[in-house]
């Protein structure tokens, strides 16, 4: 077969059929740009997420909640955890190097002048910035004399600052926590948008004994994170930190803990699983929109087909074996798959550079941008639906009798 | 050139009575030779020229080509053959619309390992006289032209053999006398031209016609023949 004059008649065919052609890429379009875009923007929420959990949950880090949930609460008739449960894993795990106590305090009202928001409230303590790496950017961060003193100090988040002081700093000034006086130490380091689309930087936190004794009036804390030194020894440690937790509350063998210990492995298997089903059904809508293209180029050769058998009678008789005129409409196919797959990624691309700055805004998605893994995955997919597509067709184009084909009106 | 021997083509058609199209048909045509087969509709003709023309097998009988038995080649070889040794001309002309004259008579190219092209496609329309009008498309063009263009395409890969199907069926008498002289041009360049017609001063125009009736020959105007029709 003559390879430049084959390239001519595939491009020929397809511009004298042009309706027929971009029928049968409509399909391919609009499955790749969906495959594209939202695997793309798949991959970058799910790194976000990675990210956001890696804060939450650091490698070197054991949560402990109150209550048995693995996000804390649930269950009845345990005790909730009090400082001395706290003090009693410190004494008898020597591998823990520091420990942040939280006690939240939910929205409150807070007030500066004539200035009233509503803001998220949390206590923690000096070592919240060891474990949780998030320190103050300006000012100073809770020190154990705030805790012990149950000091009326606050950090802002700068969300938070910007709303009560505008481009003021606000250490040193005073703010009203549900009509309290407290001073501010220091501002948070910004930390963004959570991938909830929850303003991690519109916080306050103040120690917890704070919140413990006057906002809340409780004797017990919700969650206390743990650093260890030694990451390797995690599950010994989390087995003996559980181990504690039981002596305290008197929970003897066969009844079930009241208080939940996570691993960050947990975490992250929790996620991977998450995301394996979100990713499975996503695979799934494409590979529909794959099929559902495949008919449609289907659908589309065959009437082709129908429509040119003297056509394809005559190259038949001037030379064609079947294989070649089977190649004419596998290759018909193909260009118009290739075609389909260009423009389905251009407008993927467009599509994820006008929505990427709401969307990284909104759920602080970073470096969104198209993926080439994607767009690998598309564009084989797309060649593939065509080929199978036409494969049909063009096995009975193949097939026909050139006798009979050329008699055809 | 063309050798058939007993050549019978049966058609098998489900619900009917099985068509006898050619019944034990031997004839022979020797390279250079110019012959045309004439009969009414129906007679076999033009299952004959698909026989010839290797679109179509014999039921049973042999068929060899410049020597060569075809009942054993298979589909590839047998499209091999028609590219190189065979030009088609139908009187439908069978042009690709919205493609050019010069596409068009590309078109057996396509199947061959030549690179010539253009230079070919455009020795070809010359050969019909039809170089002015290579970037015009099938519909615009008339149909003594089309059918120019259509034997431009035939003679474009240099075929040993002709086979024209009512090449003038579809033209007036001037264009069909154009038709016939680009065919005698071509016999005289060596080119064996069978040509199937029903009509008998067409065939008048060959030097040897062979008539067929009812699948079998009934005639054979030149001694080369070894009739033996049953």
């Amino acid at each position: 077969m003559n390879r430049t004059l084959a390239i001519r008649q595939v491009a020929g065919s397809l511009t004298r059929f042009k309706a027929r052609a971009v029928l049968g890429g409509i399909g391919i379009v609009v499955s790749v740009l969906a495959t594209v875009f939202v695997l793309s923007v798949g991959g970058t929420v799910r790194a976000t997420f990675d990210r956001f959990v890696a804060r939450l949950y650091p490698s070197d880090v054991i949560v402990v909640n109150s209550g048995p949930g693995m996000w804390g609460g649930g269950g009845s008739g345990g005790q909730p955890m009090r400082l001395r449960d706290v003090d009693a894993v410190m004494a008898a795990v020597p591998q823990i190097v520091a420990r942040d106590v939280s006690a939240t305090a939910g929205r409150r009202d807070v007030k500066v002048g004539d200035r009233n928001t509503r803001v998220f409230v949390a206590g923690s303590g000096a070592q919240a910035p060891q474990v949780r790496r998030r320190s103050a950017g300006t000012g100073a961060y809770l020190d154990d004399a705030d805790v012990s003193a149950r000091s009326r100090v606050a950090l802002l988040g700068p969300s938070t600052a910007r709303v009560l002081f505008g481009e003021m700093s606000p250490v040193g000034s005073t703010i009203f926590l549900d009509n309290l006086p407290f001073r501010v130490k220091g501002v948070l380091q910004a930390v963004g948008v959570s991938p909830h689309g929850d303003d991690e930087d519109n916080v306050i936190i103040v120690p917890y004994t704070v919140v413990m004794d006057s906002l809340l009036k409780v004797d017990y804390v919700s969650q206390v994170a743990y650093k260890i030194a030694d990451a390797s020894q995690m599950d010994a440690i989390g087995e003996r930190i559980a181990a504690v937790m039981r002596a305290q509350h008197g929970i003897t063998d066969g009844r079930p803990d009241d208080f939940a210990v996570i691993m960050p492995r947990d975490i992250q298997q929790r996620m991977a699983r998450s995301f394996g089903t979100l990713k499975l059904f996503v695979v799934l809508i494409c590979g529909a929109a794959f099929l559902v293209s495949a008919l449609v180029v289907l659908a589309v050769m065959q009437v082709s087909v129908r429509q040119r058998t003297p056509e394809l009678g005559l190259r038949k008789a001037v030379g064609a074996d079947a294989s070649e005129v089977r190649a004419q409409i596998l290759w018909e196919a193909l260009v118009i798959a290739c075609v389909g797959c260009v423009i389905g990624a251009i407008l993927a691309w467009v599509g994820v550079y006008a929505v990427g700055p709401m969307l990284a805004k909104k759920f602080g998605l970073a470096g969104l941008g198209i993926s080439l893994l994607a767009v690998a995955f598309g564009v084989i997919s797309a060649l593939a639906t065509g080929l199978i597509g036409a494969w049909l067709p063009a096995r009975r184009a193949g097939q026909l009798d050139p006798v009979e084909a050329l008699r055809m009106r | 050139m063309i050798e058939l021997q007993d050549v019978s083509k049966i058609y098998h058609k489900p619900g009917e009575p099985p068509v006898k199209a050619l019944d034990r048909v031997s004839l022979r045509i020797v390279a250079g030779e110019f012959v045309a087969i004439v009969g009414p509709s129906g007679s076999g003709k033009s299952t004959l020229m698909n026989v010839m023309g290797l679109l179509d097998r014999p039921t049973s009988g042999e068929y060899r080509l410049e020597g060569k038995a075809t009942s054993s080649l298979g589909g590839r070889e047998l499209a091999g053959l028609r590219n190189r040794v065979i030009g088609f001309v139908f009187q439908s002309y069978h042009l690709l619309p919205r493609t050019t004259a010069a596409e068009n008579v590309q078109l057996p190219l396509l199947y061959s390992k030549r690179t010539d092209f253009a230079q070919r496609s455009e020795a070809a329309l010359a050969a019909v006289g039809l170089s002015d009008r290579r970037s015009h498309y099938a519909s615009e063009l008339s149909g003594g032209q089309q059918q120019r263009v259509a034997i431009a395409r035939a003679i474009v890969n240099e075929p040993r053999v002709l086979l024209a199907d009512e090449p003038t069926g579809n033209l007036d008498s001037a264009a069909a006398r154009g038709i016939i002289d680009l065919f005698k041009a071509q016999n005289l360049r060596g080119t064996t031209v069978v040509l199937i017609t029903h009509d008998e001063a067409l065939a008048r125009e060959a030097r040897r016609v062979v008539r067929i009736h009812a699948g079998t020959i009934e005639s054979d105007s030149s001694p080369s023949t070894l009739q033996r029709s049953a």
